[in-house]
């Protein structure tokens, strides 16, 4: 019949598949009018064959074997010049990317992200990673995206992800996804920073006396567990009501509410969608440091580029000593978000949604799934601000658990305590309490969350689900959401260094708030493997750099001093330049070491940053 | 009764003269608000015209107010009947009363605007109120004379606050504030010495300062001094102005109710806190 | 099961024999690469791996066991369970480290496993420590299934 050569001459118009097309003619011959449907159902069935043989061929694309690397180099542009540092990974860098890539750097930054994708391409099919510049283009190809996903001057190949990539997505699509992986497996790392009234030659003094002891006493393993006893009915309710919960117990203050991000707690936490096993995890560790780059830092400030902000936040001159305590929700966040992959995995094999990477599992944010994990990771968020509290409980050390019998106990802890004999010691000398010495938050970030958030997106107000991996909010001057003090000034950001290396506040801009969704850069980021920088660089190299600086360090073991050491990182001060010149945050203040406590399974380093440029001020 | 009527503020900028007892569930004072309203303020009808609307114990009153409203072109109508009927039922009473709010409100900023465009050049025109010309006011505590009234200026030019135009006993509390807030407290404390130091030379120099806080007399000046406050332009200098110091009225506001929730919080914490260490805990293995 | 008997010896001198692990670079965490004659061997061996790069596994002994049965939906997805249920286990049993994994059932059509880890827990004078692993990633994995050789790939996250 005619009319069925004409469905069946669209058909094959439209899919372009000849085989199929002669499969079908040679049913339509051989079954007749009658069994059309069965035709045409077979015609559906080969051309869904080819089809998935094309996407098999285009999923080997796209892990980059086909292209060598001066191919792939011409995806990567030079943004538009109004647009200083900002680099475009173009649609067609792998398949199905929905909106561009883009990412912030410098050319020695560029440089680091080329050498990796360089690497990547000379590969051959097995044992390859992913690099950054192909986790970015990888994101930007999930459903609901908005905009563009846009990487940070820090950014490093993660998992899914790349660490420093930020991507919203629409929440009134009903495909937009949310991805664990977007959010990392440490759920609101974050950094906190509290002043103080003491000055760098009330501390210098005694810094090398405080250092010696805490080395002596310092043991450490992996089951560190903290000395906040926590039942579990006590992680229960921590879970859902966050810093609430710090300041009901007493260990907060009713201030520090004010300066922490999302003021301390997720409201939409559920403590029962956190598995048992990740509670288990939990229970022992609150009020730890935990490992990795996570430390605490006893900071001077080296420089004040911002007077007037640096005032708002209680910062006032030059040499005032601060102290940063970086980390997150521990064994508890982790759990959280294997949990949460292993069930999308699931789920996305039944809504049926393609990733390039299996380790970008999403789900549909109105799913079942996706409304869990949400729950969850607002469980896990509150657990780190509790974390981090206790943290600064311990380290204001308050008049009830001053007793001199626990003070010899306290004195051999281990970990958080470390800080609190530094602190300890302050006292001691200063005969201060925690409120003499002023010790206030000045702010808390986290650089690890999902947050749904208001942003105009052309000109159309969007609520959005932002994902900030590596990357930390930056909401400019006037925003609703930032504390009443940081109004004028724009929301403070806190960007911790590595080993040794300066820390910085910076404020966010409007800038920062329509081109990347209010997000900048988090660290410092890592330029060279554990491995490789094991094996590349000598610790005695290492040691003798840090000693020309007038750093003098007690190491445990020389392997952590070559995996932290500051060569393995990125130039924190120019990940931050690049923020600043590119108009997305603003310098503020410049903090430098003057005692880092750093852990790390079995050694714990702690350096003594004898400045010399300090003294050579003060003389 | 202690609520405090909605209608306060528009009912004060009227000049209403019994503006502060004014009550909404007042049948009279209702009637006496509307009657008056249309005679000095909107004067829709003819003074002929007003006869019905004047007769308010007649039993039509409601429904010559209907009338009233809708040759005003108001939203609102009166839907319920005369408040006599069912004076027990609180739930029918408490329904006639958010009636009678959304009329009087409705009818209030009519008035408001009719007020505005009988007295528009007036108002417009009216500039800032120069200091010079404020009548000085004899403080009850320090006993004043002209003598006070320069030392306190001197004061206020010295740490740069704004003097109150008319009230010398706001300026003193302001003063107080201030440096209960901003003064470091090693300086209070060693007051004697510091002013020893600094008084002398401090006050010369005053005088040579161009000193925004004091000066600012002009809105532009509010734009250049506070450049941060604002982060767009109206295209109008007057209306950016205004945005700056609503800004600043809206941060001094939440800051003032943060610091209460933080007292709040601090004083629940004397019954809840009970923060535990356990020394036991930190062992490390087992 | 009857595996259990005369385990301690067997399993000491089976570690011995074998050491086909070994860790690679990532910027950020850590890859296990490890291959056997088969699939089998290859998924003990990175299991092993795992604990290795925790803790200094000669000083542990073999006192206890454990045994795990874990399916997946594909081949990656039953690595990543499998990886994943050891060290859920090992923070659940107040880290409880695996020197050795034995894999005694293996059904690689309906892609599920059981296995059985020896070891003992965590003390900290005795044992020392590394880096802890804190959770199993899909990002890279690899599983290469040859005739001869077969090899897997995991990045684990530290």
């Amino acid at each position: 019949m005619v009319m069925f050569d004409t469905v069946h001459l669209k058909a094959i118009d439209k899919r372009e598949t000849f085989s199929g097309c002669i499969c079908c003619q040679l049913l339509f011959s051989l079954s007749g009018k009658r069994k059309l449907n069965e035709a045409l159902l077979t015609f559906a069935h080969f051309s869904h064959i080819e089809h998935s043989i094309k996407k098999k061929k285009q999923r080997t694309m796209s892990l980059g074997q086909n292209r060598s690397f001066s191919e792939e180099a011409r995806y990567i542009k030079n943004g538009p010049k109004e647009f200083p540092n900002l680099k475009i990974i173009d649609k067609g860098f792998v398949p199905g990317m929905r909106v561009v890539g883009k990412f912030y750097a410098d050319d020695q930054l560029e440089k680091l992200c080329m050498d990796e994708l360089q690497e990547f391409s000379n590969r051959n099919q097995f044992g390859g990673f992913l690099p950054a510049v192909k986790q970015i283009a990888n994101v930007a190809g999930l459903p609901g995206i908005v905009k563009h996903s846009i990487a940070m001057p820090d950014v490093h190949a993660g998992y899914g992800f790349a660490i420093g990539n930020v991507a919203a997505f629409d929440m009134e699509n009903p495909e937009s996804v949310v991805s664990p992986g977007g959010v990392g497996f440490d759920i609101n790392c974050g950094v906190r920073l509290l002043r103080t009234n003491l000055d760098y030659k009330d501390v210098r003094d005694i810094q090398e006396s405080v250092a010696q002891a805490l080395f002596n006493h310092i043991p450490v393993g992996v089951g560190s567990k903290g000395i906040i006893p926590t039942t579990p009915k006590d992680l229960h309710q921590a879970l859902e009501m966050g810093i609430d919960w710090s300041i009901r117990q007493g260990y907060a203050w009713a201030e520090d509410k004010e300066h922490c991000e999302e003021y301390g707690r997720m409201l939409n936490a559920d403590a029962t969608k956190v598995s048992q096993r990740a509670q288990k995890r939990g229970l022992p560790q609150m009020g730890t440091l935990g490992a990795g780059n996570h430390y605490m830092e006893v900071q001077r400030v080296e420089k004040i580029f911002d007077k007037s902000a640096a005032k708002k936040m209680g910062i006032d001159r030059v040499n005032q000593i601060c102290v940063m305590i970086h980390s997150g929700s521990r064994g508890l966040g982790h759990q959280v978000a294997t949990d949460a992959l292993v069930k999308m995995e699931k789920a996305m094999a039944r809504d049926k949604i393609h990733t390039n990477d299996k380790q970008l599992a999403c789900a549909r944010i109105n799913s079942e799934e996706g409304k869990e994990y949400l729950d969850a990771m607002a469980a896990a968020a509150n657990y780190a601000w509790v974390n981090r509290s206790s943290m600064t409980f311990l380290a204001r050390f308050e008049k009830k658990i001053k007793d001199k019998k626990r003070f010899l106990c306290m004195y051999t802890y281990f970990l958080i305590r470390k800080q609190n004999i530094i602190l300890q010691a302050f006292q001691k000398i200063f005969k201060q309490d925690a409120d003499d010495l002023d010790m206030h938050v000045v702010y808390d970030v986290s650089h690890n969350i999902a947050k749904v958030e208001q942003h105009m997106v052309d000109g159309k107000l969007m609520k959005l689900l932002v994902h900030r991996k590596g990357s930390t909010r930056a909401f400019p001057p006037h925003h609703p959401l930032i504390p009443v003090d940081y109004q004028v000034i724009g929301q403070p950001v806190l960007i911790g260094g590595t080993m040794g290396t300066s820390s910085f506040v910076l404020t966010g801009t409007e800038k920062g708030m329509r081109d990347t969704f209010g997000s900048t850069c988090h660290g410092a980021g890592r330029a060279m493997s554990r491995n490789k920088s094991r094996k590349t660089l000598d610790y005695k190299d290492v040691l003798n750099d840090l000693k020309k600086q007038g750093i003098s360090i007690r190491v445990a073991s020389p392997k952590l001093v070559m995996e932290e050491a500051p060569e393995s990182y990125k130039d924190v001060t120019s990940v931050v330049d690049v923020c600043h010149t590119a108009g997305i945050s603003k310098k503020c203040i410049q903090l430098k070491p003057i005692a880092v406590i750093k852990v790390d399974n079995l050694f714990i380093i702690l350096l003594l940053l004898a400045s010399s440029s300090a003294t050579k001020m003060e003389k | 009764m202690s609520r405090i009527s909605p209608f306060r503020r528009k009912l004060a900028a009227l000049k209403y003269a019994d503006w502060k007892n004014f009550d909404i569930s007042n049948r009279q004072h209702i009637q006496a608000l509307v009657v008056w309203l249309e005679q000095t303020k909107i004067r829709h009808y003819s003074v002929e015209a007003r006869g019905p609307l004047k007769k308010t114990e007649s039993a039509k009153w409601d429904e010559c107010l209907n009338d009233y409203l809708e040759e005003l072109d108001s939203p609102y109508r009166l839907k319920s009947t005369s408040s006599s009927t069912n004076k027990e039922d609180k739930e029918q009473m408490k329904a006639q009363e958010l009636e009678w709010t959304y009329i009087i409100d409705w009818m209030l900023s009519e008035a408001i605007l009719c007020e505005y465009s009988d007295h528009k050049d007036e108002l417009n025109e009216r500039k800032p109120i120069r200091r010079k010309e404020k009548t000085v006011y004899e403080l009850e505590n320090c006993g004043s004379t002209k003598e006070m009234n320069n030392a306190l200026k001197d004061l206020c030019a010295f740490l740069r606050i704004p003097m109150h135009p008319t009230d010398n006993a706001v300026t003193c509390q302001t003063i107080l504030t201030f440096i209960k807030d901003k003064f470091n407290p090693m300086s209070i404390k060693n007051y004697e010495e510091y002013i020893k130091d600094k008084v002398n030379t401090q006050h010369s120099k005053t005088s040579n300062d161009d000193d925004h806080w004091v000066r600012t007399q002009s809105y532009k000046d509010i734009i250049r001094f506070y450049p941060e406050m604002i982060n767009f332009s109206t295209g109008d200098e007057m209306v950016d102005a205004a945005t700056i110091i609503l800004r600043a009225l809206y941060i001094v506001d939440v800051r003032n109710a943060q610091n209460q929730f933080s007292e709040i919080l601090n004083f629940l914490q004397k019954f809840t806190s009970d923060p535990k260490t356990n020394a036991e805990k930190g062992k490390v293995g087992w | 099961m009857n595996v259990t008997i005369n385990w301690k010896k067997q399993k000491q001198n089976y570690l011995i024999e074998k050491n086909n692990k070994e860790n690679l670079d990532h910027t950020a965490d850590i890859q296990l690469h490890s291959w056997g004659d088969t699939l089998l061997e290859a998924f003990e061996q990175v299991c092993i791996a795992m604990f290795g790069y925790m803790y200094e596994l000669e000083d542990v002994q073999l006192l206890k066991h454990h045994t795990v049965e874990v399916s997946g939906h594909d081949m990656s997805s039953l690595l990543f369970n499998f990886l994943n249920e050891f060290l859920g286990l090992h923070f659940e049993e107040d880290y409880f480290i695996f020197k050795d994994v034995e894999i005694i059932l293996f059904d690689p059509k309906g892609f599920s496993l059981k296995a059985i880890g020896y070891g003992e827990k965590f003390d900290r004078d005795k044992h020392g420590t590394g880096t802890e692993v804190k959770a199993i990633t899909y990002s890279a994995m690899q599983i290469k299934e040859e005739k001869t050789k077969c090899e897997v790939w995991v990045v684990v996250d530290i």
